[in-house]
């Protein structure tokens, strides 16, 4: 719970995003982190959280805005729960960090 | 330098030559300066490898590989092979009788640790026509069975085990070592390889049951200069008594079961990640698993006549159509 409120609070910003090399192919995006020589692989969804964070830093609240932008929809409890598990992956893998 | 190969050295060149300040094996693009203790050693591999490159002069090598004993006393009571190849192991010592095996070993060994400027799979590699088959596959696949057997049927073996790319041009290398055989494929390629070249003797009770190995079709060793670049991937998979299937893989699941064939990618890094791409970019990926080689050999050449593609979902069974 406490993890998920620091997720909630912070505003996530993609500091690497120079050291990515991508791959894209069949709906997924394959991503190199050339400072962890980690492989990762993205579904359109969180490429598309990525991009979100890559464009700006934002909060959990402001991608869930900008989702709800995009994809046309009315805010939901499910999208916010998906972008919070996305970010929480997302800090795990070293790919965004809170500023 | 003049190219001479081992099996035009005179008796006393060779003898003094591997005993001595050792011989530099030529393969591909790795040479190799090999020294060997044991007579019985020096000897098979001089049959294996009478088709190689083999330079009596030391020239710019990659590697130091000595053949001897595994102490003092190893060398004339129970006689045991110890490999030095320069870099740490945790090979145990074999017995002298079946010592061409932990040479062969320490060959793979030296080219697993010294690769920092190709890109390695764990693959077989075969070409005809200017194009290539990468066939990956763990050990027991059948990989090297189904790559000993394209090479007797007008395939051009670059490796039964080493896909090698050079990471700049995205082409492979080929390295053509004899190729081997365990267990039943031993007496499966005996019968189709007849006198056309030269196998080993069977070395038993190695750390991998029964080996042999088989020395590739002359024109693969010949042209083991010239590179190529690969059109399909296919990730065999020996299954007896089940009946031949296969079934096209998607792009992505391609990608990563490359970099999971590769020994080397993480230490490439970013090049082997770009090259990986651009393989999958120009190849068509295949999963086929077959219960005997003639099967498999089918299976391939079906794929390459039909020039078959990526396209996820399709299985066929016994050369059936396309479900």
């Amino acid at each position: 719970m406490e993890l998920a409120n620091n997720t909630e609070k912070a505003v996530w910003h993609v500091p690497g995003a120079a050291f990515f090399v991508w791959q894209y192919w069949d709906d997924a995006w394959i991503l190199y982190d050339s400072r962890s020589c980690h492989t990762q692989v993205l579904n359109e969804f969180a490429r598309e959280a990525l991009a979100c964070l890559e464009d700006a830093p934002l909060s959990v609240d402001g991608l869930y805005q900008e989702f709800a932008q995009l994809l046309e929809k009315s805010p939901s409890d499910t999208l916010r729960g998906e972008l919070v598990n996305i970010i929480e992956d997302f800090d795990r893998k070293g790919l965004i960090s809170p500023l | 330098m003049t190219e001479t190969r081992i099996e035009n050295l005179s008796n006393q060149q060779y003898k003094k030559a591997i005993k001595g300040q050792g011989l530099t094996l030529e393969i591909g693009p790795f040479s190799v300066n090999v020294t060997i203790k044991f007579p019985n050693i020096a000897h098979e591999f001089r049959e294996l490898y009478a088709p190689y490159v083999g330079h009596l002069q030391e020239t710019i090598v990659d590697g130091h590989m000595r053949v001897g004993p595994s102490s003092f006393l190893r060398r004339w009571f129970r006689p045991q092979v110890n490999v030095d190849y320069g870099y740490p192991d945790e090979f145990l010592p074999l017995g002298a009788d079946i010592g061409m095996v932990a040479l062969e070993m320490g060959l793979n060994w030296g080219v697993v640790m010294g690769c920092r400027h190709y890109l390695f799979l764990h693959a077989g590699v075969v070409e005809k026509d200017g194009n290539i088959i990468v066939l990956p596959g763990s050990s027991g696949s059948g990989k090297s069975t189904l790559s000993a057997g394209l090479a007797f049927a007008g395939w051009r073996i670059f490796s039964d085990e080493f896909g090698l790319i050079d990471v700049r041009s995205g082409e492979f290398l080929p390295y053509p070592r004899p190729i081997s055989l365990k267990n039943r494929s031993i007496d499966v390629m005996r019968d189709i390889v007849g006198e056309k070249s030269t196998f080993s003797k069977n070395y038993y009770d190695t750390p991998k049951g029964t080996l042999a190995y088989l020395v590739p079709p002359r024109e693969a060793i010949v042209r083991d200069q010239e590179r190529a670049k690969a059109r399909k991937i296919i990730f065999p998979k020996f299954e007896a008594g089940k009946p031949a299937q296969k079934e096209a893989l998607t792009k992505t699941m391609g990608f990563f079961r490359l970099v999971k064939s590769s020994a080397n990618y993480g230490i490439i890094g970013e090049d082997a990640f770009r090259t990986i791409g651009r393989i999958i970019d120009e190849c068509d990926m295949f999963d086929i698993s077959f219960p005997s080689m003639e099967e498999g050999m089918r299976l391939v050449n079906e794929i390459i006549d039909n020039d078959e593609k990526s396209l996820p979902g399709t299985i066929t069974a016994g050369g059936g159509q396309s479900d």
